[in-house]
């Protein structure tokens, strides 16, 4: 299976103190990895790491086979970053031309965005379930909906990989149920390998098909879906309180 | 009425009105969505020290200008690095000291003839065949970089760090707009002057932002207001002998009321034709 993602003894720190040490992780084509772990644990911090927003102090991070230094392809990378429904919400643009700029890397620099490019653009919004809403005002729409412009952002670069950083957050319930079935069709439908930082680890866990959970500076990955068997890596990370009830819906 | 239009001097100040009343919105827009609305402020006084930088040197004071204010924007881009949630403040300090320097050198120039006045406050009729080449031909280049650089600046402007992961050279853009900020301060400051180009840059985008349905609508929209100011302005202050960068600006404030008391008045009414619907 193809690796897109292999960090190896990675180290990173603020100053002279070390948020994350000798991490090692492997990210193979079609995983959906749920990373979670308390407040403080370097979640996004390893995800701006993996995107190139930070330099690492020590070890190595390759990008489909490249070392990070040397990536160019970065039209294969989507992100979704953790301020994605924190901007600036009287920004007078709609969600066509919202989405529309992400076609940078393949217009490419100095050129209009012509009307061939709008059929991406239209793609993504359908993919999402927002193509009726292009032409509104994106300070008009939801929280739910501006994540899924947000998204659609993303898939208009047609990425492979996704990295999201708590994706959830200020989002209600049903559109939370919506953006996880979304995920599901990328990643089941479309192979698209997802990386996704969360809080929610009930939700992650049944969803994604790989969880890793951060805490101590350090990474401990686990492989498989809704049972239970990291509870002690749980337990680990967030204290001998933290019980996982598993509740399944009939 | 327009028997005006036969002068060669309201010919230039026309021309040189409308092509600094597609200048200031076109990059206003950006300049006021990264919320930096008061660098006009900024680099318009540190172009007044290049101005008087230029008297006192025997050089061409708008080259100067130019000079002066290119370098500063360059200062307002490596500060807004250093104080990242406070952009604000790069400009508050590049604006102190240009203006600190301009009250300084003006003082050294008191005994050499400077039209400070114009500088400050505009002098549109005495704009120069000269004069309006260089705003014609720098004009045509900036709006043309703006045309090919559209998307990643607006990109730029809503996010900058995913227009940076999407592959946009951030930093080279930046770089290259803060000195058509510059150009454009520069050029306008002949037409509305120092103290009030920031206005021109501002206003007309504000106005917009009210009735805008999309980016695009709102740039086009920016650039009618600043043509009506600039144009009607420049009429109002030949007939009422009023200065002309101060009509222009009142203008262009009076049309941002209209707007804004006018889409009141429509949302009262559609309100109430709602509930009388129902």
């Amino acid at each position: 299976m193809e690796k897109v993602v292999a960090v190896s003894n990675l180290s990173f720190g603020y100053d002279q103190e070390l948020v994350l040490k000798d991490i090692n992780l492997e990210i193979f084509k079609g995983d959906y990895l749920g990373i979670v772990g308390p407040n403080g644990s370097a979640k996004s911090t390893l995800i701006k790491l993996l995107i190139k927003n930070l330099k690492p102090n020590n070890g190595t991070i390759k990008l489909f086979g490249e070392a990070i230094e040397n990536f160019k392809e970065w039209g294969k990378i989507g992100y979704v970053a953790q301020k994605a429904t924190a901007f600036n919400t009287s920004f007078p643009a709609t969600v066509e031309e919202m989405v529309g700029v992400n076609l940078f890397s393949s217009i490419g620099l100095f050129k209009p965005i012509k009307r061939k490019h709008m059929d991406k653009v239209y793609e993504a919004l359908s993919i999402v379930g927002m193509q009726d809403l292009s032409k509104r005002l994106i300070g008009n729409l939801s929280g739910g909906q501006q994540q899924k412009v947000f998204i659609a952002r993303t898939l208009v670069s047609s990425p492979e990989l996704i990295f999201l950083d708590e994706p959830t957050v200020g989002i209600d319930l049903k559109s939370q149920g919506e953006f996880y079935q979304l995920m599901k069709k990328l990643n089941q439908e479309l192979n698209m390998t997802i990386v996704m930082v969360s809080h929610d680890i009930g939700a992650v866990t049944e969803n994604v098909n790989k969880v890793a959970c951060m805490g101590n500076k350090t990474l401990i990955e686990h492989q498989q879906c809704c049972n239970i068997p990291f509870s002690e890596i749980l337990t680990q990370f967030y204290g001998d309180k933290m019980k996982l009830l598993v509740h399944h819906h009939h | 009425m327009f028997e005006i239009l036969q002068y060669g001097f309201m010919q230039r100040a026309l021309a040189a009105g409308m092509i600094v009343g597609v200048l200031c919105p076109l990059i206003g827009i950006f300049i006021v969505l990264r919320r930096m609305s008061l660098i006009g402020d900024s680099l318009s006084h540190v172009a007044l020290a290049g101005v008087a930088a230029g008297v006192l040197t025997n050089t061409y004071p708008m080259g100067m200008a130019l000079v002066f204010s290119i370098v500063a924007a360059f200062g307002i881009e490596k500060l807004r690095k250093k104080y990242l949630e406070y952009a604000e403040l790069a400009i508050a300090i590049i604006l102190s000291a240009g203006l600190g320097t301009a009250v300084v050198l003006i003082g050294l120039a008191k005994n050499t003839n400077i039209d400070l006045m114009g500088y400050l406050f505009g002098s549109i009729t005495t704009v120069l065949k000269e004069d309006l080449w260089l705003i014609a031909v720098l004009g045509s280049i900036i709006i043309l970089s703006v045309k090919m650089l559209y998307k990643e600046l607006f990109y730029i402007a809503f996010d900058e760090e995913a227009a940076r992961l999407s592959g946009i050279p951030v930093r080279t853009i930046n770089l290259f707009f803060i000195i058509i900020i510059a150009t454009t301060i520069t050029l306008s400051m002949r037409i509305v002057g120092i103290l009030l180009v920031s206005s021109l840059i501002v206003i007309p985008v504000a106005t917009s932002l009210h009735i805008a349905k999309s980016f695009r609508h709102a740039m086009v929209l920016s650039i009618i207001f600043a043509q009506i100011s600039v144009v009607v302005g420049i009429f109002i202050s030949y007939w009422l002998e009023l200065a002309p960068g101060g009509t222009i600006v009142l203008l262009s404030v009076f049309i941002l009321l209209l707007v804004v008391i006018g889409k009141s008045i429509v949302k009262n009414l559609t309100n109430l034709k709602m509930q009388s619907g129902k």
